[in-house]
């Protein structure tokens, strides 16, 4: 249940099984899924010298070289190769398709090998992006993918055929045949539950696996049901990161800064042994870290000190010996010193903390007159759009039934403050798409007598971090299920509900695109002890990931960009 | 003809037989049409070589030459089997198809009789046969030199055959049933295979185009006979130029309409090809392939005049030229222009190979080298103050230094080459970036197992030398060759991140160990020119 290594599996099966020079072909998406796990010299020491894209006609002809075309098995990619086999350009063609091939495309790409340049043909399904061993995304986003057709609620054909893809290669990559459920009020989830069950009974010889002893789940979620989550201000060091500078394949480039007047991209590997120190501090949340990344420049500085006397010959060569490790060492210092200075930067420019702190009463305390004022308050100080209009979504999702709600009042504010209306009209759209009349569970613990009492006991408690006392509705969901009381009221089975509730190998997948901190839940529940105990692990994977919303790029018309673009903290939501 | 089909390649010497007809096609093709299989009237009795020697018949041109055959259906004896292929597909090219069937199993026993024989048996008995003053046939005559473009590889590549064998070894069975196979196992991960099925689907459609190929192949070969004969008895000078005029128009419009008949002119109106319509300008041509009436204009290509070399009995002889239309040209010339497609890189190929010799040597040589660490070790343990002789580990080191070196070279010397195109330059400098990689990766290590085995290694080591080289200045010498060792390695280490961090595009980075890059570089010339001083002094 280690997404990065089914991708790299497959990955390097397909590279090693073809031996001396070779190019490697790939398309708009494959390039995507490669380089989420793995690097240039790693293909470099594969033999790999050139990578290209398969749609690039202005590739020269090297028949010295053999060709490895990973592509998927869309329509565009199959017409490219086609047109590629006409005029071949490499001296042999090993043809791999992330996903299911169409008997058609594959008698019409047959048709058009006259020169019997294919040597094989295979399918190989790794057809997401693995984020992190327990994260991956399908990068549904625009401009390639609208998630919603005309209503927030239905698909867009495309979208609705990638995700099914996706999960199908999902399943079949890990080898797991799962039972499907999905929530009840969420008519994209079932649609989405269908099919990829359809496709599992379509294709039954390749889902053919040994049974464990419990069926593995997969369970669709939408992200209507938790549209909180996404609008709150995140503290730990991926999530941060991902939102304030934008981690896009792995990569993240800092702007131009007083002493770095180009910027700099760096790359950010979740992988242990390229970057142990991201490695084991990406869910640390920003006090700690900052603790962390003293006490690693304290260990550099130590060995800069040791490197800094060179007399004797037996130095030099101890100088030489160590220099390797101490140049990596250097430079991955200087990469997080500088992400982390610039994090800084930004959370007192945009006074980060100051909202965060609102955020997360509005998110999990009741208490209108207060958070009025508050929101009323900071819509009036410098920071930044996005944060004033997140801070008004989530005062619009808490108090929407709230008799004296202001909303109109907080939504003129904004229009004053100068920002267009088109940003400002987001919030009723996102009212639409999950406001209480579409969500299925009451997200604020009740206003009722039970509700208040709730949150009144956790006031009584006392909280520890006054920045991250809200956690995400999926935390509730994965901990019902580890207990076996997940209702199938809410929560149906798309065929019939096996004899035994227990489960071990859980998916869970977010129609609507899936947050950094829920990665973090989910981490968090895996390395729990309860889940250990009962052998529960749970891979998360949503219909987006990879790019940071932001409010500076084009406005799209579809509903998703206008939700994301309030959303920062929701991968890609835009 | 020897001179000539040297030059050419062995693809040359079966030309005649690429263009025959059938009955000299690969086994493939023969297995094909075997509906109609009759015993020949006229098979030959006597040894009966075994047929399934018959598979690769063309790879061993060498073998089957020089052994006297002779026809079986007029007995004309030929010396080669190209002589006398070449005779059957011209003279007898047009046996009634029954007849031919049995033609084709005599004609394999033959082929598999002479390949039974030694060659170097056979060349001393038949020294001094001239195989081509005693062809009486065409066979001898005619010969096609090198056609522009080139009617050959397909039978002596075995064409067709290849088809059957595209699927690579390594791949996964499939069922008997033409289903694709599962892979399924607890360690592999799931994926399927559909090369079998790909394979099936294709040959569907190169079958149909290698028939089509066969068919306009023959024709075309029959043409070029008529032509090349009808030349060949005309007196007239032998000047191309001429010659051409003194065979009339009509007679060779006459000779080439026997061959395939021509469209009638008036029934087209537009170009098949381009549909653009004829006109005053836009002439109606026949192709002498197909019949068929297309434009001739040079700026679709719709046909245009190929040149086939003829080589006749005298050098003189001169090219015929025939219109072919671009589908008859792609037909029958597509495939093996796109084989013969040459490979310029050659050298870049070669030294690619070179460079991975060292890489397995490397990679072989390392782990021994440790081995010999670890047994010191293990022995210095166990004699505290005894320091074992160091010799082995010593000379796995040189080598392995050297061997580091060559492959330096190597691939620095990949990264130089002239490219011609921006792609293969591409290609040199990413060779060169893995070569780099490669260095820093197994270079590191060996080093650092060197200081954990720790300062006594060195000195044993110095004890090592000193009892090989036992003057003071010598020690000296190797002090500083040892010296400037570390240098290049330290050198080369620097290079490696140099790339790296520009591949990472840290740029101010590249600029602090581009500066590094050119101290070593100087350290490394001062130490070498004080090494060359000190052996100097030494002389």
């Amino acid at each position: 249940m280690d997404v990065i290594k089914a991708v790299q599996n497959y990955v390097n099966k397909m590279i090693a099984d073809t031996s001396g020079m070779k190019a490697l072909l790939l398309d708009v998406d494959t390039t995507q899924i490669i380089s989420m796990v793995t690097t240039q010299s790693t293909l470099l020491s594969q033999e790999v010298f050139l990578t290209d894209r398969l749609e690039n006609a202005e590739r020269e002809k090297m028949r010295h070289l053999k060709c490895i075309c990973f592509v998927r098995p869309t329509p565009e990619s199959i017409q490219h190769f086609i047109d590629e086999l006409r005029a071949p350009k490499y001296g042999e063609y090993y043809l791999y398709f992330s996903n299911i091939i169409k008997k058609s495309s594959l008698e019409r790409l047959a048709e058009s090998d006259e020169y019997e340049m294919v040597k094989s043909v295979q399918e190989f399904f790794a057809d997401y992006l693995a984020i992190n061993p327990d994260l991956l995304s399908l990068n549904i986003h625009p401009p390639q993918y609208t998630l919603f057709s005309d209503s927030p609620s239905t698909w867009s054909p495309p979208s609705l055929v990638r995700s099914t893809e996706g999960l199908v290669s999902l399943l079949l990559s890990l080898k797991k045949k799962p039972v499907v459920r999905y929530e009840k009020n969420s008519a994209m989830g079932k649609k989405l539950a269908q099919e990829v069950q359809y496709v599992m009974g379509q294709e039954s010889p390749l889902f053919e696996f040994r049974r464990g002893e419990t069926q593995p789940l997969l369970l669709i979620l939408d992200r209507k049901n938790d549209p909180v989550t996404p609008l709150l201000t995140q503290w730990t060091y991926q999530a941060m990161v991902h939102e304030l500078l934008g981690i896009s394949n792995g990569r993240v480039t800092l702007p131009p800064s007083a002493d770095n007047p180009k910027g700099t991209e760096v790359v950010l590997s979740t992988s242990g042994t390229l970057d142990p120190f991201f490695a084991s501090n990406m869910y640390e949340n920003f006090g700690d870290l900052g603790a962390n990344i003293k006490e690693y420049v304290d260990t550099y500085q130590s060995k800069a000190k040791t490197n800094k006397s060179i007399e004797s010959i037996a130095d030099m060569k101890r100088f030489v010996e160590e220099y390797p490790e101490f140049r990596r060492l250097s430079g991955n210092v200087s990469k997080h010193v500088s992400l982390v200075s610039e994090l800084s930067r930004r959370v007192e420019g945009d006074n980060l903390l100051e909202t965060s702190e609102l955020e997360q009463s509005l998110a999990c305390n009741d208490n209108h007159t207060a958070d009025l004022r508050s929101v009323q308050r900071l819509i009036q100080q410098p920071i930044p759009d996005a944060s004033k209009i997140r801070l008004v979504a989530l005062y619009a999702l808490r108090y929407e039934s709230n008799p004296s709600s202001a909303l109109p009042t907080l939504l003129s504010l904004l229009s004053n403050a100068g920002i267009p209306s088109h940003q400002v009209a987001t919030i009723s759209r996102l009212l639409q798409y999950a406001g209480q009349r579409e969500r299925q569970e009451d997200l604020f613990g009740g206003t009722g007598f039970l509700g208040r009492a709730r949150s009144g006991m956790k006031g009584l408690k006392g909280v520890e971090n006054v920045y991250t006392q809200h956690t995400p509705r999926l935390s509730e969901t994965l901990t019902s299920l580890l207990r076996s009381r997940l209702p199938t009221t809410t929560h149906p089975y798309i065929s019939d509900p096996p004899s035994q509730q227990r489960v071990q190998d859980v998916l869970v997948f977010f129609v609507g695109g899936v947050t950094y901190a829920e990665a973090m839940v989910v981490n968090k529940f895996n390395a729990s002890q309860e889940a250990m105990k009962a052998g529960v692990r749970v891979v998360l994977g949503g219909t987006t990931g990879m790019h940071r919303s932001s409010l500076d790029r084009q406005l799209g018309k579809s509903w998703l960009w206008n939700i994301g673009s309030c959303g920062a903290g929701l991968l890609s939501l835009r | 003809m020897h001179a000539r089909s040297k030059s050419a390649g062995p693809f040359t010497t079966t030309t005649p037989r690429t263009l025959g007809p059938p009955q000299s096609s690969s086994s493939a093709s023969s297995s094909r049409d075997t509906s109609a299989v009759r015993r020949p009237p006229l098979t030959p009795s006597g040894s009966e070589p075994s047929l399934s020697s018959y598979g690769q018949p063309e790879s061993s041109p060498s073998r089957i030459q020089d052994f006297p055959l002779s026809c079986p259906i007029c007995n004309h004896s030929a010396d080669t089997l190209q002589a006398l292929n070449a005779h059957l597909d011209t003279d007898h090219a047009e046996l009634p198809s029954s007849q031919k069937e049995g033609f084709r199993s005599w004609f394999e026993k033959n082929m598999g009789r002479a390949r039974s024989f030694q060659t170097t048996m056979l060349q001393e008995k038949l020294r001094g046969l001239d195989s081509f003053d005693r062809a009486g046939s065409l066979a001898g005559l005619l010969a096609f030199d090198t056609p522009i473009p080139e009617l050959t590889s397909m039978s002596a590549s075995g064409g067709y055959g290849s088809c059957g064998t595209v699927v690579p070894s390594s791949t996964p069975n499939t069922d008997t049933d033409g289903k694709e196979y599962l892979y399924i196992d607890s360690a592999s991960a799931v994926h399927r295979n559909h090369t079998e099925s790909f394979v099936a689907l294709r040959r569907k459609v190169v079958d149909k185009s290698y028939l089509e190929l066969r068919r306009l192949e023959k024709r075309l070969h029959k043409l070029l006979s008529l032509l090349s004969t009808t030349y060949d008895h005309d007196p007239s000078p032998r000047i191309s130029l001429l010659r051409t005029v003194t065979l009339s128009r009509t007679q060779q419009k006459a000779l080439e309409q026997s061959v395939i008949k021509w469209e009638d002119d008036k029934a087209v109106v537009n170009c098949p090809i381009c549909r653009s319509m004829f006109s005053f300008s836009r002439r109606k041509h026949h192709c002498r392939v197909c019949g068929r009436v297309v434009c001739g204009s040079p700026s679709t290509d719709c046909s245009s005049g190929v040149e086939f070399a003829v080589n006749g009995k005298d050098a003189l002889s001169s090219p015929i030229i025939l219109r072919v239309c671009h589908d008859c040209k792609k037909t029958l010339f597509g495939k093996n222009d796109f084989k013969n497609h040459s490979v310029t890189v050659a050298q870049c190929i070669k030294l690619y190979d070179n460079l991975l010799q060292y890489k397995r040597g490397i990679e072989s040589m390392v782990p021994r080298f440790y081995e010999e660490l670890d047994r010191m070790q293990a022995v210095r343990n166990l004699e505290s103050n005894h320091d074992p002789p160091a010799g082995e580990a010593l000379r796995l080191r040189r080598r392995l230094v050297d061997a580091f070196a060559q492959y330096d070279a190597i691939s620095k010397r990949i990264r130089n080459l002239p490219a011609e195109s921006l792609a293969q330059e591409k290609l040199q400098i990413a060779i060169h970036q893995m070569a780099t990689q490669f260095m820093s990766v197994n270079l590191v290590p060996l080093q650092s197992v060197q200081r954990s085995a720790g300062t006594p290694l060195t000195t044993s080591q110095g004890a090592a030398v000193d009892e090989v080289q036992n003057t003071l200045s010598e020690d000296a010498e190797t002090k500083l060759r040892e010296q400037l060792m570390v240098l290049e390695e330290q050198r080369f280490l620097v290079q490696g991140m140099v790339e790296d961090a520009k591949r990472q595009r840290q740029l101010d980075e590249v600029a602090t160990l581009t500066k590094s890059l050119e101290e070593l570089d100087l350290e490394a010339q001062l130490t070498a020119q004080a090494t060359a001083r000190k052996r100097l002094g030494l002389k």
